[in-house]
């Protein structure tokens, strides 16, 4: 048993420094602005383009209730976008347009855009709420 | 007899290097696409998890668990959101407890390392190479542990069959748990039998290190403690492995309760808690399909080979190993439950081979080769059908046909008729050229998986 004795020993010793380098780790490296852009910022090899029809979103968001409708009008073509509406962080039609252009890795800039909510026009500052269906036409 | 032992050696050491770049070169090929990228978020998720912990020092990824805080969010690797995902944000986590992290660490820190910084920058032409290199590596393993179990023979085909067959090569490139807890499971093994050979403790302890490794990669890793446990006979030995095994393994909970105890705790329990959703089917579901993701089956005769040859083996009288490893798996694998996806599987793959390849040896050189020709059928066939679906060449079936009736035959009279040699030797040789055509069966039909059949595949 002598050897399991040294090795508990070395052992309680590494389970030690790994306890104390995680949490110097952490301690040292974590902050909300570095995890949001870990999980926002574009990957530097994402092919941009400034046509938001070119890229379609797969299927629908499986909450109910808790989506956002999105169409795009473009010059000879339409594209259809269900978000999910927990995922877009500012909650205002530009908020919906710039979550949506991260993801597509859209580079149109939004003021070319005339949305309407309902037939009714509406600015990207303009509230959104769930099951809101907004329409934009691409000037 | 050394210059002829050298000869020897350099003939299997050749033959495993050209198994190891056949193996290679079939799982990188069509490795990006293949299963599509999103298919499986997980891949992603587990090289989150290790670029996370190495910027953030605090893990991130995606839960499946129930009553976790998640933060819905949108991120699109591979524009998996265009292709396979449909529509909804991820339920992201952190801490991400889900899983030991070392799966996390393999593929996050090979991302790091090619320049990924940010969760979007992970794509799979990087993740999965890392895993290639440990499904090449598991060839090696294989060939060695089935070596010492059984034969050179044994090790040969295993190793020619598990580099060859499609699921093992699919199945080989996902940035699963499962694909990082085998080679630690089977490094232990190997060292486990190496220590019986040579009766040295040490290797034992090395051994028990592995087996504790396998966990920190999975908690299903503890079959490697299991079958450890089972395997060793003295006791010493035994109290020395546990110790040291469950002590590696304990380092998770380390890990969890120094980045965030109570996080750690939560997620340990709703684990617990998990919805059992195998099936009560499971073995049945097990045995009769070959399921590689959650939604994929690709169809592959081999593991049914194997579960027909441990059946063989199960019936001998001394216990096996690899019985012991593969029941110890479907304990462990019936017991951990959750919802069947496809990777569940790959832990069991290894000892299909080496169970596949003991039976085949067996019948090339062992007294009955009947049951062997049977059974190369069931692989050979399917492939064969795969190949030539929707394009059947009327002259290949009608060599099927007659071909598999006459040997068939052949071996049955050779068993009628022990006394002639020539039926024997002539059965033997059919059953060479089956095996011989099952593996380019192999060979012909993995490489055909590319991203257009993919989609067909269902």
């Amino acid at each position: 048993m002598g050897f399991l004795k040294k090795y508990f020993i070395a052992y309680g010793i590494v389970v030690l420094l790994l306890v104390v380098f995680l949490k110097w780790h952490k301690e040292k490296s974590f902050s909300n602005d570095l995890l949001t852009q870990m999980l926002t910022a574009q990957s530097r090899s994402k092919y941009r383009t400034d046509d938001p029809c070119l890229y379609t979103l797969a299927g629908e968001p499986e909450v109910a209730g808790q989506y956002l409708k999105l169409t795009f009008l473009c010059p000879g073509k339409e594209a259809r976008f269900s978000l999910d509406y927990r995922a877009i962080v500012k909650k205002t039609v530009g908020g919906a347009i710039e979550e949506l252009f991260r993801l597509n890795g859209v580079t149109l800039d939004s003021s070319k855009l005339k949305c309407k909510q309902g037939g009714r026009e509406v600015s990207l500052t303009d509230p959104i709420v769930n099951q809101d269906n907004i329409e934009c036409l691409v000037l | 007899m050394p210059s002829f032992m050298n000869k020897k050696s350099w003939l299997i050491g050749f033959f495993l290097s050209l198994v190891l770049v056949i193996g290679y070169q079939l799982r990188v090929k069509n490795s990006v696409n293949v299963p599509l990228p999103g298919q499986s978020l997980d891949e992603y998720s587990n090289a989150w998890v290790g670029l996370s912990l190495i910027r953030l020092g605090v893990p991130v990824g995606i839960s499946g668990l129930s009553g976790i805080a998640t933060y819905p969010s949108y991120i699109n690797p591979d524009r998996v959101f265009s292709s396979t995902v449909p529509g909804g944000a991820l339920a992201i986590s952190y801490p991400w407890f889900d899983h030991p992290p070392l799966m996390g660490l393999v593929s996050g820190s090979v991302a790091y390392l090619r320049g990924d910084r940010v969760f979007e920058d992970v794509s799979t032409a990087t993740i999965r190479k890392p895993i290639i290199w440990l499904s090449t590596l598991n060839i090696a393993l294989i060939f060695l542990l089935a070596y010492l179990w059984f034969s050179p023979l044994t090790a040969v085909l295993a190793a020619l069959l598990y580099a060859t067959s499609p699921l093992a090569i699919v199945g080989g490139r996902m940035v699963q748990a499962e694909n990082g807890l085998v080679p630690m499971w089977l490094i232990s093994l190997c060292l486990l039998a190496l220590a019986e050979k040579y009766n040295k403790t040490d290797l034992i302890r090395l051994a028990a290190f592995f087996a504790g490794l396998a966990v920190l990669f999975k908690l299903s890793g503890v079959v490697a403690i299991i079958s450890g446990v089972l395997i060793i006979r003295k006791r010493r030995d035994l109290i020395e492995f546990l110790a040291i095994s469950i002590s590696i393994a304990l380092l998770f909970v380390f890990y969890g309760l120094a980045i965030d105890g109570r996080e750690f705790i939560a997620v340990l329990m709703s684990n617990a808690e998990r919805t059992y959703g195998i099936g009560l089917n499971a073995v049945y579901d097990l045995i009769t399909s070959t399921k590689i993701t959650s939604t994929k089956y690709l169809t592959d005769g081999w593991p049914l080979v194997g579960w027909l040859a441990l059946g063989a083996l199960a019936l001998k009288r001394k216990l096996s190993p690899l019985v012991i490893c593969l029941t110890s798996y479907l304990a462990i694998y019936l017991l951990f439950g959750s919802v069947s996806y496809g990777w569940y599987r790959i832990p069991f793959l290894p000892f299909l081979f080496i169970a596949a390849g003991y039976f085949l040896a067996e019948g090339i050189t062992g007294l009955n080769p009947l049951l062997s020709v049977i059974v190369l059928l069931i692989p050979l066939g399917i492939n064969l059908g795969k190949i030539f679906e929707g394009n059947p060449l009327p002259w290949l079936i009608s060599i099927f046909r007659f071909g598999t009736f006459g040997l068939i035959l052949l071996a049955l009279t050779s068993l009628v008729w022990p006394e002639k040699r020539i039926l024997s030797l002539a059965v033997r040789a059919g059953l060479l050229l089956l095996l011989v055509a099952a593996i380019a069966s192999n060979i012909v039909y993995a490489k055909m998986i590319d991203v257009n059949y993919w989609y067909k595949v269902n």
